[in-house]
């Protein structure tokens, strides 16, 4: 089974918008506290990591574009895509701009 | 005998200038006949009050003082205080003739009295005489968040129907704007719900104003955002006012590198509608994403169009946008240009009923 992380439950209900020095639970934040760590993981198994973005209050762009397309910038949109899976059925239109920032971001 | 005493030429300027002091202190003079004459009898308190409005700069207030219907003849009563402001003289405020006044108008007057205050500049107005309108003014708390003491209200009082949060400098608390998502809910659903599309808004924003609004660069953080948060209970809405008196959308854009994809745009803009365009300039941004470089930073030109995103999904409603001199009514697809430029941004919408929302 691949590993979850669901940032409601494991970073923030309320997540902010990117860069640390501009809010609380910024999206610079979750990256290198959360996702990294657990990104690294996924790739070192070679397995998927499931990111389920329900049960929150929203999600700015910024939030998911720093999230996703830092990791992105960090390790290439390849590498991201495979091995990150998007759980969203609050907001289904999420995965896809999610998608979208992990291939434009070193594009 | 002095050059200056013997001959014509000086002595006719001499002249001229003492003639002009005569006239000058001849109108002072019956300046303050009059008003001693208007103060006979009155009581101390209307004296001093009127006083204090002879030596201020008087301007009046539009009739009609609304962003949203009227935003030229708003925009040009905002823009002539910001050059009272500017010239550092005290301000009389005459809102008697206001016949109609939105909560935008009320965030903007509000915000330019706030420069003064904090700048210890003096000021003083009147409410105005149309019962309504002075209604509006009064519940809108605009005395009260004027004159108290904490530069920073970042405390938002559940189940308080008018309230207006500012802040500055400081770091972005999302808690606060679920707190603002949740109340807001409450007041249209009766329950609280999740509005990821109201709460989406109201980060973008602050976040625009902290990343574009500063008028120098390395000032980021440093430009005031207002939010006016309004709850019409019996009609199952909620309005909400944001403002920030930074550059403007357009104006920070016009910072962006040649080879920036917004320059880009804007060069395409002006090819196709030429330089004054503003309008579908605004309309370009709300519907176009630009996701690229700006400045080195990559995954930027996002947060307009996601704004615009929350409207086309029916999270929120009636979105209006004022910025420099470009108006758009997004709910109803309306770009024009202003005759008079707004220097800052101003983003009105409302949460109603009908609303997409989660449980």
């Amino acid at each position: 089974m691949n590993p979850t992380l669901s940032i409601a439950k494991e970073f923030s209900r309320t997540p902010g918008s990117r860069y640390r020095t501009e809010s609380t639970f910024s999206g610079e934040e979750f990256r290198e506290t959360c996702l990294k760590p657990r990104f690294l993981q996924a790739v070192e198994k070679g397995t998927k990591l499931t990111v389920v973005l329900d049960g929150t209050s929203g999600y700015a762009t910024s939030f998911l574009e720093e999230a996703f397309g830092g990791l992105a910038r960090e390790y290439g949109s390849e590498k991201a895509l495979k091995h990150i899976d998007i759980i969203s059925t609050e907001e289904k239109y999420l995965k896809d701009d999610i998608v979208e920032y992990i291939t434009k971001a070193n594009a | 005998m002095r050059k200056i005493y013997r001959e014509t030429k000086y002595i006719r300027h001499s002249l001229r200038v003492s003639r002009k002091a005569l006239k000058r202190r001849l109108r002072k003079k019956l300046k303050e006949k009059v008003f001693h004459r208007s103060i006979q009898g009155k009581p101390l308190s209307e004296v001093r009050n009127l006083k204090g409005r002879l030596s201020s700069f008087e301007i009046t207030a539009p009739i009609k003082f609304e962003f949203l219907e009227h935003p030229e003849e708003s925009t040009k009563f905002i823009n002539l205080l910001e050059s009272i402001l500017k010239a550092n003289r005290r301000v009389f405020v005459d809102m008697s003739k206001v016949e109609v006044i939105d909560h935008g108008a009320i965030a903007s007057l509000l915000s330019v009295m706030f420069k003064f205050k904090s700048r210890k500049i003096d000021f003083n107005g009147n409410f105005p005489l149309n019962p309504e309108a002075a209604r509006v003014v009064r519940e809108s708390g605009f005395i009260f968040h004027l004159f108290e003491n904490n530069s920073n209200k970042t405390k938002y009082t559940i189940g308080a129907t008018n309230q207006m949060l500012t802040q500055v400098d400081e770091k972005l608390d999302p808690g606060l704007v679920d707190i603002v998502v949740q109340d807001s809910s409450i007041s249209v659903w009766n329950s609280p719900q999740s509005c990821k599309g109201l709460y989406r808004v109201i980060i973008e924003l602050i976040d625009n104003t902290r990343e574009h609004a500063p008028y120098k660069k390395r000032e980021r953080g440093s430009e005031r955002w207002w939010l006016c948060i309004n709850h019409d209970k019996a009609n199952k809405k909620v309005s909400f006012v944001f403002l920030d008196y930074g550059i403007g959308i357009f104006a920070s854009l016009a910072d962006k590198p040649a080879d920036h994809p917004i320059s880009r745009l804007a060069k395409g803009w002006a090819q196709s509608f030429g330089m004054s365009a503003s309008g579908e300039h605004l309309k370009s941004l709300v519907t176009t994403k630009l996701y690229e470089t700006s400045s080195s930073k990559e995954g930027r030109g996002l947060g307009i169009y996601g704004i615009g995103q929350t409207m086309g999904r029916n999270q929120i409603s009636n979105l209006h946008i004022i910025s420099n001199n470009a108006y758009g009514n997004v709910d109803k697809k309306q770009y024009r240009r202003l005759n008079t430029g707004f220097n800052g941004t101003l983003f009105y919408w409302e949460l109603c009923y009908n609303n997409e929302h989660q449980k």
